[in-house]
């Protein structure tokens, strides 16, 4: 690969890294908060890159005089060959543009609810049109941990997409949580209780209450995702962070 | 888009009516190729949507994609930090630097990593460099090992992800440290330097500090991102075909579950910053499980044996690997013994 190719990708390559940074396009794939470093790592690689198509130019235009070889001979080329593999996310991002996780994924995790030991959590935050909204995975650790029973009895309203329609009463409601990027994420889901199911993989937004389940002992981990008595559903564009953290 | 201006307006142009007579014959260009590849792809686009409207295959590319973008940052620290080590520090300095006894310089190597807050693939690249700049080998794999895995971000994010379980942060600090400087120990005594491919590890040397550092780190941001390709690519294939349900059968047998999880650290690659939340979330195995899989992650996984093997070479990364693989179990599993 030659200086003007390496250059020319490095470029494409930063290009892509500032266009995830700055838009939410990232968020498919990465946390919030790795958007800064992607837009730092995007200018640092353009700066690269366009430091080696300029040289380039000077290059070729000294070769042109004395057919100075210049020292990115055969060996240079051999060592990146292996470059032309950054090719492939490029065309993904740029071509296909992966979705985010979704319903596929989910089934493939196992439904049981995370396990944590924290039992104390932050209060509710204010009801919009009479329900609390929450995260999902929020939802779930209130509804099987929290020692104030802090939703028990009250309205929530969850946004999540549909994992599977073949639950006994419903569909399960699910969402994925991140730590760093999609390969690391962890499918939370709760049994949306409701005579309505919407499509596979859709997104809707649900209000209802959490139905604890028959000798349910809060506190101790659920081998089953918490239940939530819908009240409505209402079909929703997906998010445009569609993970949770 | 500014991208793919600079290269649309320079595809034509650069052939000329011959072609240059410096370059060998038969070998297509390369800017030309990268032009016709792009080209290729855009028509093909609607071909190509198509095929991957399949669920497993979009699970893949997500998948695939987001191991990328997650590693770009960090490999983009590491070239950066390689590249200033190639410009600003003259060769040989870390032989001054570090303890003249390998015995002690091994260990020292392995604290310094401490400092380099990032995820593993940052600490390859610059591993490579310091070999280049002159610094003993075993000394810059225990730097390599540990900067993954004993740095502050990391350590951070691991007593997050167990919260009330202190002793956690301190198994895993210790454990990881042991493994660097265990292997580099071993590395310095039955290692050979002539494993190492050295004309991988190019400087650039282009007069002035500027045009090294450049040099330096774009070729290896090329090279280190080629191969983490690559890595994504496997660790991809195997997270999509392999449902991570089939650990609940293993889960009771400690023999087995440790054996599971030192290989789910291999195949999954995580990322260093969070593959204590991944193992927070495997609560069906032991702790001493758990800490298999946090010690094993930053030293051994696919994309990193993939960075080893375009940063060293094949001869390297097929003994380094399985070395590394087989002294962060033993290590891990006595240091979680004795503390949890």
């Amino acid at each position: 690969m030659d200086d003007r190719t390496q250059g020319a990708l490095l470029l494409a390559v930063g290009g892509v890294a500032l266009r995830l940074g700055l838009t939410g396009e990232a968020l498919s794939y990465v946390k919030a908060g790795l958007q800064p470093l992607l837009v730092i790592s995007g200018a640092v690689l353009v700066v690269l890159g366009a430091v080696a198509v300029l040289k380039a130019f000077d290059g070729s235009a000294a070769r042109h005089h004395d057919h100075d070889q210049g020292h990115d001979g055969d060996g240079h080329a051999h060592g990146t060959r292996v470059a032309w593999l950054l090719v492939l996310p490029l065309l993904a991002l740029l071509l296909v543009a992966p979705p985010p996780l979704g319903q596929f994924a989910a089934a493939r995790q196992s439904s049981a609810p995370i396990v944590s030991t924290r039992t104390t959590y932050q209060p509710l935050p204010a009801e919009v049109d009479s329900a609390v909204p929450l995260a999902v995975g929020d939802f779930v650790l209130r509804a099987l941990y929290d020692e104030e029973r802090s939703v028990d009895g009250r309205p929530v309203r969850l946004v999540g997409f549909v994992s599977d329609t073949e639950q006994p009463g419903g569909f399960l409601l699910s969402r994925f949580l991140l730590n760093c990027c999609a390969a690391d994420a962890r499918a939370v889901s709760v049994v949306a209780l409701s005579p309505e199911v919407p499509a596979l993989d859709s997104w809707v937004e649900v209000v209802g209450t959490y139905e604890p389940r028959p000798g349910a002992d809060p506190g101790a981990p659920s081998a089953e995702p918490p239940q939530l008595r819908v009240t409505s559903i209402t079909p929703v564009e997906q998010p445009e962070a569609p993970y949770e953290y | 888009m500014s991208v793919e201006s600079v290269e649309t307006r320079r595809v034509g142009a650069p052939a000329g009516p011959a072609p240059p007579p410096e370059r060998p014959p038969r070998e297509l260009p390369a800017l030309e190729l990268l032009a016709l590849v792009l080209v290729l792809a855009v028509l093909g686009r609607p071909l190509l949507a198509d095929r991957l409207d399949q669920p497993a295959l979009q699970t893949w590319s997500t998948i695939f994609v987001s191991i990328v973008v997650q590693a770009l940052p960090f490999l983009t620290l590491g070239v950066v930090v390689s590249g200033g080590i190639a410009a600003l520090l003259p060769p040989g300095w870390l032989a001054r630097v570090l303890p003249k006894r390998t015995a002690l310089a091994v260990p020292a190597a392995g604290l310094a990593g401490a400092a380099l807050p990032g995820c593993e693939c940052g600490s390859v690249p610059i591993a490579g460099r310091l070999t280049a700049g002159g610094a003993v080998p075993a000394a810059a794999f225990a730097f390599m090992l540990s900067a993954p895995a004993i740095n502050p971000v990391v350590l951070v994010a691991t007593a997050v992800a167990f919260p009330g379980q202190p002793v956690m942060v301190l198994a895993r600090f210790v454990a990881s440290f042991l493994t660097a400087t265990i292997v580099g120990l071993l590395w310095s005594r039955f290692g050979s330097d002539a494993w190492i491919d050295r004309a991988r590890m190019r400087t650039v040397q282009g007069g002035t500090r500027w045009a090294s550092f450049t040099g330096t780190a774009r070729h290896d941001f090329l090279h280190a991102g080629g191969w983490l390709v690559l890595g994504a690519l496997l660790a991809a294939t195997l997270q999509t075909a392999v449902p991570r349900s089939i650990l609940d059968a293993v889960a009771g047998n400690e023999v087995l579950a440790i054996t599971a999880l030192a290989v789910l650290a291999v195949v999954l690659a995580v990322c260093s910053e969070a593959d204590a939340f991944v193992a927070a979330s495997l609560s069906q195995f032991s702790l001493t499980a758990r800490l298999v899989f946090l010690v094993v992650g930053p030293a051994v996984d696919i994309k990193l044996v993939a960075l080893q093997t375009g940063t060293f070479g094949r001869r390297f990364s097929s003994r380094f690997a399985p070395l590394t693989l087989a002294v962060a179990v033993a290590t891990a599993v006595v240091v979680g013994s004795v503390l949890l």
